[in-house]
């Protein structure tokens, strides 16, 4: 099991920061010690936005950040201090215009690392992301994934308490995934490290993280992001639903008017062969489009007017004789379901 | 036509003997333009620079100002610098009128907005991921503000010989403050105007051939810093 500190290494309290109309508003965040978090939300929600205020690189509107308890200030040589103890890898890396070699060790450099020591930890960067060799290579003559790769390389040189990835896989080719991934896995196991990433692949983030933090429209939600869908909050009779599209509607309990996002945690979705009597008021007929297997886990994806994601374990997915094609049906309580 | 000839022939002749009043004067060029572009870059580049990181009021006004002062008028700036160095000037007793210094501080104020404008674009138009890659990877302030004039070095070289292209070529302000006085003040441009003032074409003609010749290698310089930038 990874250790866990009382104390957060990093943690957030009424946070905000607006621009442009867009509002991140997180009330309350904790990263742990040697634990890996997977940040998902689609594009624009403000995933990059909260990596680089927790990186210290972007101060937030108001609210305060912790470090191991201790206060964030706006005092320049505390940030410089506290930020020289995480790294944070770019989507799209910009790489200095020098030499491999020059961007891995300008970290080093900067914290005034003794030459010796710097080439040592460079060339087992370099290794680590399978590009020994590449030391005098030109950095603007890198290919878009080597340029990734670099980044990468050059942020773990610094063995930081903390790093943030985002998008660390945008870019990198299938051969090479794996390669990363583990390389991810084995930071963390042997230095402990924490690392926050953001990834728009679910599946991958389920795999890598301890922990998925989901981030929609500046706000966090805690598990995954699937089964998310907007529409406008219709009422008849003391009944409430948004409306998806013109033939799919879902049940709610809510105070909110307008248009809003719902999301319904797929391991609250119950899954039959043919609808059974209960309290849960809304029930779905679909079609099974894709079964992904892991562990003792199933997770089930299936058309029902749009695509939903429910997750089952193996025993049950078995007895059920469930295959692609098979009609299911869907049932979820209207108090599964969050609106926001 | 063949006396244009003669002269063009008498020209060369000039250039490839090293005739040693072309010299003096091709000297007194390279000396005064050098000393007031150098202190128009230790001046201008930090000024462009600030200008362009920072945010504050009033910036959008001095950025217009500047780009207006890059058409300065040389006479404009050699008169001014005149009023002030003049016997009767506030600071005539100095006896700076007609000497290189004066010269150059005339030749600063021409390439001083051309420096800074130029500056500020060049740090504008830089990729905006390479102040954050600084920081996170530990740069204090001072270490980032090195690595941004690094990653723009060649796009800020360019500013400065720009500037020094300007200051090069221009007659106003030598004429005015220097006063062409042979083997002293008298410079490429200010010679090249006395000479065909007196109907002697050779020399006027060798000048001529030697500040387009400067000129060139100046925007082949900037056009392949140009490209280095990209």
């Amino acid at each position: 099991m990874l250790s866990q500190t009382p104390n957060p290494i990093l943690s957030i309290e009424n946070l905000k920061k607006s621009f442009n109309g867009f509002t991140l508003a997180i009330p309350h965040l904790e990263f742990h010690k040697g634990k890996i978090y997977g940040l998902t939300g689609p594009n624009g929600s403000g995933k990059t936005t909260l990596l680089s205020i927790l990186n210290l690189l972007e101060k937030p509107d108001s609210g305060k950040i912790f470090y191991r308890g201790e206060v964030i200030s706006s005092k320049q040589s505390q940030r410089l201090n506290i930020r020289r103890k995480m790294a944070m890898v770019l989507e799209n890396p910009y790489l200095f215009n020098s030499s491999v070699i020059q961007n891995i060790t300008y970290g080093l450099k900067v914290r005034s690392r003794d030459k010796k020591s710097i080439q040592k930890r460079a060339a087992k960067a370099l290794e680590l992301v399978n590009l020994s060799g590449f030391e005098e290579r030109k950095a603007n003559e890198l290919s878009r994934g080597e340029t990734q790769r670099v980044g990468i390389a050059r942020a773990i040189v610094l063995n930081p308490e903390i790093l943030f990835l985002d998008e660390p896989f945008t870019n990198i080719d299938k051969a090479h995934i794996g390669v990363i991934e583990k390389l991810i896995r084995n930071i963390n196991r042997e230095r402990n490290t924490t690392i926050i990433f953001t990834s728009h692949d679910l599946f991958q983030a389920f795999r890598l993280s301890d922990e998925v933090l989901s981030i929609v429209n500046g706000k966090i939600v805690r598990g995954s992001i699937e089964n998310l869908f907007t529409g406008d909050i219709k009422e008849k009779d003391n009944l409430q639903w948004v409306q998806i599209t013109p033939s799919l509607k879902i049940t709610v309990a809510t105070k909110m008017k307008g248009n809003v996002h719902i999301l319904i945690p797929p391991e609250d979705i119950i899954l039959s062969r043919k609808p059974f009597q209960s309290s849960a008021r809304n029930v779905l007929k679909g079609i099974i489009k894709k079964v992904e297997i892991e562990n003792d886990i199933v997770r089930v994806g299936c058309d029902a007017g749009q695509e939903f994601v429910s997750l089952i374990t193996k025993a049950s997915f078995n007895r059920m004789k469930l295959s692609i094609g098979s009609p299911i049906f869907l049932t979820f309580k209207t108090t599964s379901v969050k609106v926001f | 036509m063949n006396y244009m000839l003669e002269a063009l022939v008498n020209a060369v002749k000039m250039i490839v003997g090293f005739n040693p009043e072309l010299l003096s004067i091709v000297s007194v060029s390279l000396k005064v333009s050098f000393i007031s572009t150098t202190l128009a870059a230790i001046v201008g580049v930090p000024l462009g620079f600030s200008i362009a990181i920072r945010d504050f009021w009033g910036k959008r006004g001095i950025i217009i100002l500047l780009n207006t002062l890059l058409a300065l008028p040389t006479v404009v700036v050699g008169l001014f610098i005149y009023s002030l160095i003049s016997r009767s000037g506030p600071i005539g007793r100095i006896g700076l009128l007609y000497t290189p210094a004066a010269m150059v501080a005339g030749q600063f104020i021409l390439a001083l907005p051309i420096v800074t404008a130029l500056t500020v674009s060049a740090i504008q138009g830089m990729d905006k991921r390479i102040r954050k890659t600084a920081l996170t990877l530990g740069a204090n302030n001072l270490q980032t503000v090195s690595i941004l004039i690094s990653e723009r070095k060649f796009a800020i070289f360019s500013a400065i010989i720009a500037g020094f292209g300007r200051v090069f070529a221009e007659v106003g302000v030598s004429m005015m403050l220097g006063g062409n006085i042979k083997g002293y003040t008298r410079n490429i441009t200010t010679a090249i105007a006395f000479e065909a003032g007196k109907g002697e074409f050779s020399l006027g003609l060798a000048l001529g051939i030697i500040l387009l010749s400067i000129a060139l290698s100046i925007n082949i310089l900037v056009s392949y810093f140009q490209k280095k930038t990209v």
